[in-house]
């Protein structure tokens, strides 16, 4: 081997080894660390309107008695918050910063100080956002979708200044993404160890690199459409407003064009990383590797033509709406298909139920959910009387929540050794995923029902709609806001464990789980460079318990 | 940074060079954004058809016409600087590349007045739709335009000092493109107005 | 020499375009609505392609770059067709959609700049009217409410505040 890293022969202050630092490492710790503040403030603004919404008008601990506009601006930036400030930076950035070099055997990102502008620019909006909170009129309230008029025009809105924060500050994630993208699919064309083939890189790489594709390629149209949008507010053009030949279901069909997209560019990561776990901790090659491969294309390039289910009732054309509904539900096909296959990866290994693989499982299980009651969402008729009521809800958090935090904690627990050098504690780890698998279906199984009954989600407190407010129902809202208190005090824990095994945990050593892809060859941490010396592939990356080898693992540079 | 390049940006594993990957996906990322700005824009322009044809014949075309002549000939300097680039010609690359620069500052000003114009006809971002999109689609062009020369810029004095020679074909390949976003916005704005 | 074959390619690729660019002109000299268009956008595609093949240099890189700008492109074209039947024309067999068709057509042709800027004013207004106070709120919205009745059930004429 001729490749040497040059690690540590220079001084770092405080601020080029935290702050300034091109460490992809660094970088995806940041990160994480502001996605992680980013969820608190999501899941505090949840439990604000929770509680607004089992206690109408009582004084909600912590916050004061909530106002019209206030719970509006709440549920719209929790909405944002928890995808554009806590699902992309964590799964799509920390995770692809941190296990890109690592996994794929190089000692960086191909851009390092551009990967830094990227977080810069991600913090800025990120600032952006949480300044909008404060200026008059308070934060956006248009919900995350902006449709306008209510985002474009400030006499509906009424938030003047916090729509054009607001969209300003998606407007320039977007950018901190599009560089980040760059850098990742780049990095995993060019920078292979050498050895490292197609069909050795690990699946986790692939999810990331397909969905910062996805992410890229549909992001486009939106950031023009943004473009409009922030005009519309601040100059008076009419690019959404019909009556004087602009249209709004322009900006609808902008914002899905990459909001749908979106969905898969945040899942692909989350079942990368379960794919990991579950082949490591059931100790078994992957089952058809190719065939998770090409489904996650055929995911991918579908994903691009269902946008429009979210617009059933937006006054589109029904002929489009019947072709909608074809794709949309061809969709569930490649995504069923990964999980048949983690399913008979389980079948006959020998499995291991720590606390990642048992997240692992708890993705599949509850996604799984998600994924069923799609079906009813994706069909056109059923949509109709489904639309915008509690069951939507209850729908996508079923898919994000186990996307945005069951999948961050499969990744968290099982690359946390290798991040900071320690093991998490297995028994406050066990006691965080009970308490949030159990409280977490304890919110939203009610909803269902509550979007059965034809609750619809925007309703602030029921004063002014007696008819539809269900005294049977508020029960059903009472229980899914305790459920919530549960879920956020079982948070606890896990914030215990993370900190204090930092310092307290069991020293990990290189590889604790006896896994085969090469982030377990280098150090833990890694160094700055990551190897000492650059790692060499010989073979793909889940040859578990391979017959006739006394070793049950096989890392994936060890010649021969 | 004290240390130099990491070994990930050295490899290549796909025979293209890192920079130029990467410029290719920032091209593609670029067609989607200046592609979905002009697929809103026809769905509305064929949507009104007489009005904003009525419109776009207030277009100043001899403005278009010389900006479409200033930016291929801009292209073919930078085109020049890289093969000069290429040949280690240093001098010789620093000079086509400030005549590229040139040839985007003179787009600007024509462009410039030419807005002038038309604002003070009453033509303004907010008259009509169609006066929307053409000024917003030739505003993220001018401003791919002006990013383009204060990249070029510095690449510039990279080049005379003979350092990062490659970086002369990346900006050109960026250049380029911007030559071909306005190859499709002189006919969309100008030319289709009746 | 290799050396002045590529300049003399470039400068000739440069003037094929420049002699199509006069062309796609000339083409629209006589006013033919569809000889206008077909000529300006194919040429245009041709000098895209003549661009993008000698001066990006695509015709020597690998091919799937080209696959890679040919599905971002067609990726667009889908995108057009999907969202033509909701946005590209205001007419069904049921249905029609006249206000906007109105009003476009009053705004249209002479560029009345102080429309834009009247109704942006009165937005701002509006919403910090409502965060001070309650009853300013309240009329700002009963306004604007017959503001858009008027918009939208008047065809030809504009809106009042026009």
């Amino acid at each position: 081997m001729s490749e040497h890293t040059d690690n540590g022969h220079h001084e770092e202050t405080f601020l080029s080894k935290y702050v300034f630092s091109t460490d992809h490492k660094m970088i995806a710790m940041q990160y994480m660390f502001t996605g992680m503040i980013m969820a608190i403030i999501g899941g505090y603004f949840a439990y604000v309107f929770r509680m607004q919404l089992a206690h109408p008008g009582e004084i909600v601990p912590f916050f004061g008695t909530v106002g019209p506009g206030q719970y509006n601006a709440l549920v719209t930036n929790h909405g944002t918050i928890m995808i554009f400030w806590v699902a992309m930076p964590v799964l799509i950035a920390a995770f692809g910063n941190f296990l890109i070099p690592l996994m794929i055997g190089c000692d960086d990102m191909v851009f390092p100080r551009i990967n830094r502008l990227s977080y810069q620019i991600f913090l800025i909006s990120a600032i952006v956002l949480i300044a909008s909170f404060f200026v008059q009129g308070g934060g956006f309230s248009g919900a995350w979708t902006a449709y306008p008029p209510l985002s474009s025009q400030a006499k509906y809105s009424l938030t003047p200044l916090g729509s054009t924060l607001w969209i300003t500050a998606v407007a320039l994630e977007f950018v901190a993404f599009l560089l980040g993208g760059i850098n990742f699919i780049t990095t995993v064309m060019n920078s292979r160890a050498p050895g490292m083939k197609m069909f050795d890189i690990p699946i986790v790489i692939w999810m990331i690199v397909i969905a910062s594709i996805l992410f890229m390629l549909s992001v486009g149209p939106l950031i023009a459409g943004a473009v409009m949008l922030l005009f519309d507010q601040t100059v008076g053009t009419a690019f959404y407003d019909p009556t004087r030949g602009g249209d709004p279901i322009l900006w609808q069909h902008l914002f899905w064009f990459f909001g749908h997209p979106e969905v898969y560019v945040v899942l692909l990561p989350a079942v990368g990383a379960v794919v990991e776990v579950i082949c490591v901790f059931s100790r078994k090659k992957l089952f058809a590797y190719k065939i998770v491969l090409y489904t996650t294309f055929a995911t991918g390039i579908l994903s691009f033509f269902v946008w429009a289910h979210h617009q059933f009732i937006a006054g589109i054309d029904p002929r489009m709406a019947n072709v909608f509904t074809v794709t949309t539900l061809l969709i569930s096909v490649p995504i069923a298909e990964m999980c048949f296959v983690i399913i008979a990866t389980l079948y006959g290994g020998s499995i291991r139920l720590k606390t990642p693989m048992l997240f692992a499982l708890a993705f599949m299980a509850e996604f799984l959910i998600g994924g069923v009651t799609g079906i009813y969402l994706g069909a056109s008729g059923s949509d109709i009387y489904l639309h915008d009521t509690y069951f939507v809800l209850a729908h996508f958090h079923y898919t994000f929540f186990p996307i945005a935090i069951i999948g961050v904690f499969t990744g968290i627990y099982y690359w946390y050794p290798k991040m900071f050098g320690r093991m998490m504690n297995e028994f406050l780890g066990k006691l965080h995923f009970w308490g949030t698998i159990i409280s977490f279906n304890c919110i939203f199984i009610p909803l269902f029902f509550l979007g059965l009954a034809g609750q619809h989600r925007r309703i602030y407190n029921y004063n002014n709609f007696p008819d539809l407010s269900g005294e049977h129902l508020q029960d059903t809202r009472v229980f899914a806001t305790r459920a919530l208190l549960v879920l956020l005090l079982f948070q606890i824990p896990f914030i215990i464990n993370f900190f204090m095994s930092m310092k307290f945990g069991k020293v990990a050593g290189k590889n604790p789980w006896k896994a085969n892809t090469l982030e377990w060859v280098a150090d833990s941490p890694a160094p700055h460079g990551n190897f000492e010396e650059m790692p060499e592939v010989y073979r793909g990356p889940y040859e578990y318990s391979v017959p006739g080898r006394e070793d049950d693992h096989w890392p994936q540079n060890e010649p021969g | 940074m004290a240390h130099g390049k990491p070994i990930a940006t050295t490899r290549s594993a796909t025979g293209i060079p890192t920079g130029k990957l990467a410029v290719w996906w920032v091209i593609a990322s670029e067609i989607v954004i200046f592609g979905g700005l002009l697929v809103s824009y026809l769905l509305l322009r064929v949507r009104y058809w007489d009005e904003w044809g009525e419109a776009a014949a207030h277009t100043n075309v001899w403005c278009g016409l010389i900006n479409t002549i200033v930016l291929l000939t801009s292209s073919l300097f930078i085109v020049l600087a890289h093969h000069a680039a290429e040949h280690n010609d240093t001098k010789k690359a620093f000079r086509y590349i400030w005549y590229t620069i040139a040839g985007g500052a003179i787009f600007l000003c024509v462009k410039g007045w030419e807005w002038n114009n038309e604002i003070s006809h009453g033509y303004t971002i907010t008259a009509n739709t169609f006066w929307s999109f053409y000024y917003v689609a030739c505003g993220l062009h001018g401003l791919h335009v002006i990013g383009g020369m204060v990249i070029m810029g510095i690449i510039s004095f990279q080049a005379r000092a003979g350092k990062e020679l490659h970086r002369v074909e990346l900006i050109g390949i960026y250049w380029h493109f911007v030559d071909v976003v306005w190859i499709f916005l002189f006919p969309l704005m100008y030319l289709a107005n009746q | 020499m290799s050396d002045d074959h590529h300049v003399k390619r470039y400068i000739k690729i440069w003037l094929w375009l420049l002699g199509l660019f006069v062309l796609s002109l000339l083409a629209a000299i006589p006013g033919m609505l569809i000889l206008t268009l077909v000529s300006a956008f194919a040429i245009a595609l041709v000098k895209a392609g003549m661009v993008t093949a000698w001066f990006m240099h695509l015709n020597t890189e690998k091919r799937y770059i080209w696959y890679l700008f040919f599905s971002c492109l067609a990726l667009m074209g889908l995108f057009y067709m999907a969202i033509f039947p909701d946005l590209g024309r205001m007419e069904g067999t049921n249905w029609v959609n006249t206000a906007p068709h109105g009003v476009a057509k009053a705004v249209g042709g002479h560029g009345d700049d102080a429309d834009g800027d009247d109704v942006h004013g009165e937005d701002v207004h509006d919403g910090a009217g409502h965060a001070t106070s309650e009853h300013t709120d309240e009329s700002g919205a009963d306004h604007d409410e017959s503001d858009e009745d008027a918009a939208a059930h008047s065809d030809d004429a504009k809106a009042p505040s026009n």
